[in-house]
């Protein structure tokens, strides 16, 4: 046998070898497959469903990528020259309109503003062909800040027809977040067209932002309405411990910084309390911090075992987390690590996979359907 | 009146390297105990601003953990080995100073402290994304407070040589 044929066979059966491990460790977990939907991306934020079967995707810098016929387009569906793209600052989130097949509109998230003045925006246009044009500005947090962290920036539709927007604390501004004349650390109700309903909490009260749902908030980076109850739940970081998951509800406290599980960045207590009167507590908080961006819940998803169950991406825990409510009590279950990458956004598709937006440079989409599952989609 | 801590009149002692040593560590530890219970004034005074009310055990409760998380449960670096870094740059160079101008160590001491405090803070900011690490110090009054901290541990370093000083030239044949 030549040391040529010798090496061959070798690799022959490392490759075997590995062939038949791989499978092997797969099946230790639930059964699922991860596969690469959409490459190519420059630090990706979010997804959002066309009808037509292709999706929008957001890129931090300010561009809006279209993906349409099973590949991306190459040039931007839009440009945003506005978009503060600097530290977590950036073009964030997208959603479509509830009527989008009427009206074609599609809304995004972002920061705009400078180093010394810079907020949470929210911009809509109309996708018209593989453009998005008629950009205009919605909503515009207030007061501007001059931080380059916690924007939150996330939006979700109520049944309603009303949008909310997840505005972060600014970072240095934490008790901003229990004054109501601040948008700083809460989530925002408004009409499609950024004016404010009428029936929002705060609007009678003196002194208070009529644009207010609910306060109390650090840096929302996950927000959601259940499309079978229409409630509303957002995830938020923690500051070292203490991430949430919380049910919104309008007019509520949620308690940063009054009350809080987790500790500052320096070992320093944030606040004596873990609880604190007229608060309300998170549903679930993690601790140690895991970091939690996007949120969804399988709705019909192609699991029917997790019916129900939410779904929270995590950028420093490189994984997605599912949450479940058996009797009172929530169970936690690490999901998806095997790629190792920061999940930025979490949604389950029109076809009931969930989809994984990784948090990179030279980031994707990945695609999440259980092992047993047969592809019709693809 | 003479200047009794002038470089000149220290007496030559055998002892005076540890008198140096015991002098920085007790300056870095009153510096760092006095930092950290500002800290936790500021941010409790913040709370009770956003309307939180706070019962004065649990005021001392979060200070006593303050002292301890500052040190053991600190992400990126413990305060007392930032602030013991800060001291090994700036009691030397005040020292330094003091040699060349004969300038009292009883302010130049404490000055070089709250020197030191205002640049560790800056600097900090500076690496940590433009965000005040230490919340105390976000004010304007948090960060004099820190700075604040800093001459004290500076004072607290002039005073225990100043007093080995004077008792030394008391013994001198």
């Amino acid at each position: 046998m030549t040391n040529r044929l010798r090496m061959t066979l070798i690799l022959l059966l490392a490759v075997s070898v590995s062939g038949s491990y791989l499978p092997a460790t797969a099946e230790e977990a639930p059964g699922y497959r991860i596969e690469t939907y959409i490459d190519c991306l420059r630090h990706p934020y979010s997804i959002a469903f066309l009808p037509d079967g292709g999706a929008l995707i957001t890129e931090k810098a300010g561009r809006l990528r279209l993906f349409a016929n099973g590949r991306l387009s190459p040039e931007p569906a839009a440009v945003l020259p506005a978009v503060y793209d600097k530290n977590q600052g950036g073009l964030t989130d997208v959603v479509l309109h509830p009527r989008f097949a009427d009206n074609q509109l599609v809304y995004l998230a972002g920061s705009t503003g400078d180093d010394n003045a810079n907020r949470t925006t929210v911009l809509r246009g109309r996708l018209e062909g593989h453009r998005l044009t008629d950009v205009e500005t919605v909503f515009r947090a207030q007061p501007p800040k001059d931080t380059t962290v916690h924007f939150g920036a996330r939006l979700a539709f109520l049944k309603d027809g009303t949008l909310l927007i997840s505005v972060g604390d600014g970072g240095q501004y934490r008790e901003k977040a229990q004054d109501l004349s601040s948008m700083l650390g809460s989530i925002i109700r408004i009409r499609d067209d950024g004016s404010v309903p009428d029936d929002n909490p705060f609007v009678d009260r003196s002194g208070a932002l009529p644009e207010i749902w609910s306060y109390g908030h650090r840096n929302p980076q996950g927000l959601m309405v259940d499309n079978v109850t229409g409630e509303a739940y957002a995830t938020e970081h923690g500051p070292r411990g203490g991430d949430e998951l919380n049910h919104i509800e309008p007019g509520n406290n949620y308690g940063w910084p009054l009350a809080t599980y987790g500790v500052d960045y320096t070992g320093a207590r944030i606040t004596p309390f873990k609880e604190y009167p007229g608060t309300i507590q998170p549903l679930v908080q993690w601790t140690p911090s895991l970091a939690p961006s996007g949120l969804d819940r399988c709705r019909g998803c192609l699991w029917p075992e997790w019916e129900g169950d939410f779904f929270a991406g995590m950028l420093m825990g490189r994984q997605v987390q599912r949450v479940s409510f058996k009797d009172g009590k929530s169970h936690r279950e690490s999901l998806f690590e095997e790629p190792g990458e920061r999940i930025r956004d979490v949604t389950f598709g029109p076809d009931g996979a969930l989809y994984l937006v990784t948090d990179n440079v030279q980031g994707r989409v990945l695609r999440v359907t259980p092992r047993s599952h047969r592809d019709t989609t693809r | 009146m003479p200047d009794r801590s002038a470089p000149a009149r220290n007496p030559p002692a055998s002892g005076r390297p540890l008198i140096i040593l015991l002098a920085f560590a007790l300056g870095v530890l009153s510096t760092y105990v006095a930092a950290s219970l500002l800290q936790t004034a500021f941010v409790l005074a913040g709370l009770i601003g956003a309307g939180a009310s706070i019962p004065f055990i649990a005021g001392l409760k979060t200070a006593a953990q303050d002292l301890y998380g500052l040190t053991f449960n600190a992400l990126f670096i413990p305060y007392p080995l930032l602030l013991l870094a800060g001291f090994l740059v700036a009691l030397p160079t005040a020292a330094l100073l003091r040699r060349a101008t004969g300038w009292p160590r009883q302010w130049l001491y404490p000055l070089a402290g709250a020197i030191m405090m205002a640049s560790l803070l800056v600097l900090a900011k500076i690496v940590f994304y433009g965000i005040t690490l230490y919340a105390g110090t976000r004010g304007a009054g948090g960060f004099l407070g820190q700075m604040v901290a800093g001459a004290i541990g500076g004072w607290v370093f002039a005073t225990v040589l100043d007093r080995y000083d004077a008792k030394s030239q008391g013994r001198a044949p």
